[in-house]
Formats: structure tokens, C-alpha cells, sequence
């Protein structure tokens, strides 16, 4: 297969499992998490110094998922009494303090410089090196991501947190301890973008704090959305969406000159005519208050 | 679930038709002999001033090079790691370039790098200046010194001048780290003293906290270091606004306009990559009526090293890289010569600003 398009499908398994379980606290519960790139992050540089000090990858793997879910319980807690806006600016908070936290805490991060020559995923005596290895290696753990989820979602645990979502309160006065749902719901949402940030430094080789800004939150919920909120579907079709239509845009003949620009309008329109032709995204099923 | 099977089958094969159009219609257009060159830079994003200036550079290059059997493709990789390599692997394996120049930023070259070597591609960055870049691998290259040589010549400039405590206000990323790197290394052992060195974020307009702290361990100079030209402007303002009583030095990312407008900036003395050649100079700004912007010579510089090698026969990866192994020619940036490393020996000027203005100080 052409390295091209195996890069590209990589990228794409890897943003699924971020932005499916960004859609499991956003949209299914409601939760206003601008957060989620910070977990991201923690995934990557976990698995990254874990390697590095010599721990076998697939423990790494999942201590990585695990310091990010400990890292949600965190945020959970420190967030407990604030809902919608300033739910969202606070987690929005939380993704510039350990944005900052990656830059600065050089003696364990490197800070800017960043940490070059990360090793590939090796288990069991096999090492991947080819992009073709990792591709089925990231799909198989994609497609496992998603029916774990889709098992969540589907279960009646799935239906508390969305009543969690719809109505707070009424859910409150049947007896239900929402603050309960809420952390599950992001231990098990920040453990999944962990263990992404897990497999897209094992494939990019590199990381630092960079990755983990504004832009990337920007783009995860550009998913979310386009896709549509509390729709496991429309994450996954919009993640394709999202990907591929900059990476078609390439073949578009344009002059050098207004390349860049050029790209980014086409682009804008066409998210704008999603936006407006389908205003809850491709497959949404639920609005945000 | 059929649906959904249905649209992604729909996306897939409207992509992979359009990877296959795009294959076929420059399949059809590569005649025998022909040899695609890529280059990646910052075409939108933070980076982007940088990206459009070196790519002023480049196009200069190609209309020079009078090449006709090249074609050159542009790819914006956003001074972005994933972009790069996105980006990178367009190129080598959609368009089937056999030498790319790019990227910008050190981090994103440096994301690149596996993949070039894995292709056998060689990759010449006209500005990543990271020590880091120099063991990135066999097909990388450089057409700008790494900040090892710049940290080393400021801070020799610096203590030829005769000043022995120096502080160092540096911005917080590869660029700012592994400049201050240099220098807390070279200038003591030259037989100063760095007194204090403090961080600022890039973009940040405000360093009064660090320079408080600087002023209490009373240099007698401060190096700035920062690309950020809010950055910049912020600091030599508020270093006079706080009375600090020293020297200033800067790095070339303070070669600016907006620097030299400033009244506090009166005797500020910056090193800096070459600008290019006075030919240079007057080409760009007989085409585009500006001054060159940074690294447009390096730019200049990259593509040249390339289109030397093309003209001599070579068509593939390897064979360029032979070329460039022992290449030696004089570009609009100086001399240019690729060491084992595929670094670049520096060629640095500098400028002190005299009544608002940058003045180049001869040797």
C-alpha cells in the first residue's frame, strides 16, 4: 500500500479512539471537557519516558492510559462544582497548565527540545517497524477502542449518562448520584485519549509540548461536531472527514504562491456548508444546552 | 451499520480516486528524465511569515537554476510534527520527489528525518537551526549553522567586547533552550560568568518578572534570544522601563523593523545568519520589492545545493546525496559546504542599530 495513504490511516485510527472518547464525555454526558488534548499529551509523554526507562511497551501502553484516567478523576474533582462555560474554561485551564507543565518541567520532559527517537511498539519479541505493522497494529486496537465504548454507551450505564446530559436534575431526584457517573465517565474517557497519545508517539517517533495545543483541542471538537454530538458513527465517519478532505485538497492545482491560504478557505467552506446544511453534524443526535 | 459502511467505502474510494488522479495526471507529465523536487514549509499557521519569506528564496532559486527538467511541488506542512510527516510522505511516495527542501522548524524536521532516511530522500532544512538536526541522520542537511555555532560566536563576540557577566532573557522553546545551551557552556569557560538566565514564553509580551530577577544579579550585558518579534519589542521596552544598566546583545531573530524603531534598542548589537549577498539582495527586491526575509537566503541556498546536483546527471535520492556529499559552491548566504554531518560551517554578521537603524559592522 502506498505509505501515503498508510500514514494517513494511521493518523486517522489514532484521532478515532481521541475523538470517540472525547464524544463519550462531551457529547454523551455533557460534559464540556476543552481538556481532553491535555490527557492526550500525558498519554504521550508517560509512554515516551516509560520506554525510555525500559518498561516493555504494552505496560507502558497501559500505564500511560492509566495516569490519564488518574489525571480525569483529578479533574473531575477539581471541577466538581461548575457546569457548562465554565466547565469549559476550566478544562480549557487545565490543557494550558500541563501545556506548561510539558514546557517547563525540563529535567523530566526536556521542555521545548522535546524527546527525538522514541522506540517503536515491540511485545513478545517482535518489533514494529513498518508503517504496514503498525497500521493493523493501531486498527485492531481502534476497532477493539470502539466496540469497548459502544459496549458503554449501549449499556445502561450509557443511558445514565446521557440522562445525565438531557436532565440533571430530574436524574438527581430518581436517586442517581450524577457526580458518581461523572467521574467514571472521564476516568474512562481519559484513559482512552491516553493510550492515543500512547500510539501516536510510538508512530511519530518525537514529541513535544507543541502537539498539545489550542489548535489540536480545536480540531478533536471540530470532529466531535462535524461528526455529531453522542454519535459513535458520526465521530468515526467524521474523523475521516476532518483528515482526508485538507489531504484531497493537496491534489487541488493551486500556485504556490496561495497554496496555504487557498487550502484553508476551501476547507473553512466546506466545514460551513456541513455546519449549516446539517447544523447538529452528520449524525447528531442530541444538542448542548 | 450499512450506512455507515456505505459512506466510509464512499470517502475511501473518492479519496483513493483522488490520490489516483492525482498519480496518473503526474505520471502522464514525468517524461523520461525528469526529476521532481519537493519542498515543505509553513504556508499558513504561526510559522508562516518565516515559510513565505524562504519560499521567496527558493522561487529565485528556481528561476536561476534554469532547470527544465525539474518540477518542482510546494507542500504546507504547518511547523507541525504530524503535518511533516503527512507532508513528507506525500511527496516521496504520491508525487515521487527525490529531494525535498524543508521544513522550517527544527521540530518538524525533526519529525520528517526518520522517514527521509527510510526513503532514501534527502531533506535540506534552510533554518532549523537545533543541535539536535546534526544527528538526525544521513539524508538530512542544512544549508544554516546550527545554534551550536551561533552560541559559540556570541558568546566569544561578547566577551571580546570585554563584558564577564552576562544574563540571558531566552525564548522557551528548542530554539531559545539550545542557543542558552551554548552559551552557559562557551562563555564561562572563556572566563565570564552567566549571572542569570530566565525563560519568557514565545509571544509573550510581558518580561518584567525576569527582568526584575536579571536586574538583581546586575549584569553588565543581556543576551536576548527570541524569534517573537512581540517578544522582543516587550523586552528591550521594559529593560529600559526597569533602568537595567547593561549592555544588550540579541539573536537574529531581532533583526527587524520594529526593533530598530525602538529608542531603547540604540546600541543593541545582534549576530546573525548571513541576510545573502548584496546580488542577492537586489534580485529579491527587484521581484518582490521587499528585503529578503530571514533564511530567504538559506532558502536560496537549499534549492541551489539541489539543482547543482540535478544538473549533473543525478535523478535519484542517492545520487543526490553523493553530490551533495562533496559539493562546494558559493550560494547567497556564503559558502557552502556540507560537512559529514550535512551541517554547514556559519557564516554570521554582525549588525549594531545606530540611530534606528541596523549598521553592519565589518570584521
Amino acid at each position: 500500500m502506498n505509505p501515503y495513504i498508510t500514514n494517513l490511516l494511521i493518523l486517522i485510527a489514532i484521532y478515532i479512539i481521541l475523538a470517540v472518547s472525547l464524544n463519550l464525555a462531551l457529547g454523551y454526558t455533557g460534559l464540556l471537557n476543552l481538556g481532553h488534548i491535555a490527557f492526550f499529551g500525558i498519554g504521550a509523554y508517560a509512554s515516551t519516558l516509560l520506554t525510555q526507562a525500559g518498561v516493555p511497551f504494552i505496560a507502558s501502553f497501559i500505564i500511560a492510559g492509566a495516569i490519564s484516567s488518574i489525571f480525569g478523576f483529578l479533574l473531575v474533582y477539581a471541577t466538581k462544582k461548575l457546569r457548562g462555560d465554565y466547565l469549559a474554561l476550566a478544562t480549557l485551564g487545565f490543557n494550558f497548565v500541563i501545556y506548561s507543565l510539558m514546557l517547563n518541567w525540563k529535567s523530566l520532559t526536556r521542555g521545548a527540545a522535546g524527546i527525538p527517537g522514541i522506540v517503536k511498539p515491540s511485545f513478545f519479541g517482535f518489533t514494529i517497524q513498518s508503517n504496514i505493522s503498525y497500521l493493523i497494529f493501531v486498527s485492531v486496537i481502534c476497532i477493539f477502542c470502539i466496540y469497548l465504548m459502544y459496549l458503554i454507551v449501549r449499556s445502561p450505564f450509557g443511558r445514565l449518562m446521557q440522562a445525565t446530559r438531557d436532565d440533571e436534575f430530574g436524574l438527581r431526584v430518581l436517586g442517581k448520584n450524577t457526580s458518581v457517573i461523572k467521574y467514571k465517565v472521564m476516568i474512562i474517557s481519559s484513559f482512552f485519549a491516553g493510550i492515543a497519545g500512547s500510539l501516536f508517539v510510538h508512530y511519530i517517533t518525537y514529541v513535544q509540548p507543541n502537539y498539545f495545543t489550542l489548535t489540536e483541542i480545536i480540531l478533536v471538537l471540530t470532529i466531535v461536531i462535524v461528526g455529531g454530538i453522542a454519535s459513535l458513527k458520526g465521530t468515526i465517519i467524521g474523523t475521516f472527514v476532518i483528515v482526508l478532505v485538507p489531504e484531497l485538497l493537496r491534489f487541488l492545482p493551486l500556485g504556490s504562491s496561495v497554496l496555504g491560504p487557498a487550502r484553508q478557505i476551501v476547507y473553512a467552506l466546506i466545514l460551513l456548508g456541513i455546519l449549516l446544511y446539517r447544523p447538529r453534524g452528520l449524525f447528531g443526535r442530541a444538542d448542548l444546552q | 451499520m450499512k450506512k455507515l459502511l456505505l459512506m466510509i467505502g464512499v470517502i475511501s474510494v473518492l479519496f483513493l480516486f483522488g490520490c489516483d488522479t492525482a498519480n496518473t495526471g503526474s505520471s502522464q507529465a514525468a517524461e523520461p528524465g525528469k526529476v521532481k523536487i519537493g519542498v515543505m514549509l509553513p504556508l499558513t499557521g504561526d510559522a508562516a511569515s518565516y515559510g513565505t519569506g524562504i519560499q521567496r528564496g527558493i522561487e529565485l532559486a528556481i528561476a536561476d537554476a534554469k532547470l527544465t527538467n525539474v518540477d518542482v511541488i510546494f507542500e504546507d506542512s504547518k511547523c507541525d510534527g504530524k503535518e511533516a510527516v503527512t507532508a513528507i510522505n506525500k511527496l516521496i511516495s504520491v508525487d515521487k520527489v527525490v529531494a525535498i527542501v524543508g521544513e522550517v522548524c527544527s521540530s518538524a524536521t525533526l519529525a520528517a528525518a526518520p522517514i527521509a532516511n527510510q526513503h532514501s530522500v534527502p531533506l535540506i532544512s534552510p533554518s532549523s537551526t537545533s543541535p539536535a538536526i546534526t544527528e538526525a541522520g544521513d539524508y538530512v542537511y542544512r544549508t544554516v549553522p546550527s545554534d551550536a555555532l551561533q552560541g559559540d560566536f556570541g558568546a566569544n563576540l561578547v566577551y571580546g567586547y570585554g563584558y564577564e557577566k552576562l544574563a540571558v532573557l531566552y525564548s522557551n522553546e528548542d530554539y531559545g533552550i539550545g542557543f542558552l545551551g551554548v552559551l552557559e557552556e562557551i562563555f564561562p569557560s572563556l572566563g565570564g560568568e552567566i549571572v542569570a538566565a530566565e525563560a519568557m514564553e514565545r509571544g509573550s509580551a510581558d518580561a518584567r518578572a525576569q527582568l526584575t530577577k536579571i536586574k538583581e544579579a546586575e549584569p553588565d550585558s543581556i543576551y536576548i534570544i527570541s524569534n517573537s518579534p512581540d517578544s522582543m519589542v516587550a523586552s528591550i521596552r521594559q529593560i529600559a522601563e526597569l533602568g537595567i544598566e547593561a549592555d544588550l546583545f540579541g539573536s537574529e531573530g531581532l533583526k527587524g523593523p520594529e526593533v530598530a524603531a525602538l529608542d531603547a534598542s540604540e546600541g543593541l548589537i545582534i549576530t546573525s545568519v548571513s541576510s545573502g549577498t548584496t546580488e542577492f539582495q537586489t534580485e529579491h527586491e527587484a521581484r518582490y520589492g521587499e528585503v529578503p526575509g530571514p533564511f530567504a537566503a538559506q532558502g536560496y541556498d537549499a534549492f541551489k545545493a539541489l539543482s547543482l546536483a540535478v544538473k549533473q546527471g543525478a535523478t535519484s535520492g542517492p545520487q543526490i546525496k553523493q553530490f551533495l556529499d562533496s559539493m562546494e559552491f558559493t550560494g547567497a548566504s556564503g559558502k557552502i559546504v556540507f560537512d559529514g554531518s550535512g551541517d554547514v560551517s556559519g557564516n554570521y554578521d554582525v549588525y549594531t542599530v545606530i540611530d534606528n537603524e541596523f549598521i553592519l559592522e565589518d570584521e
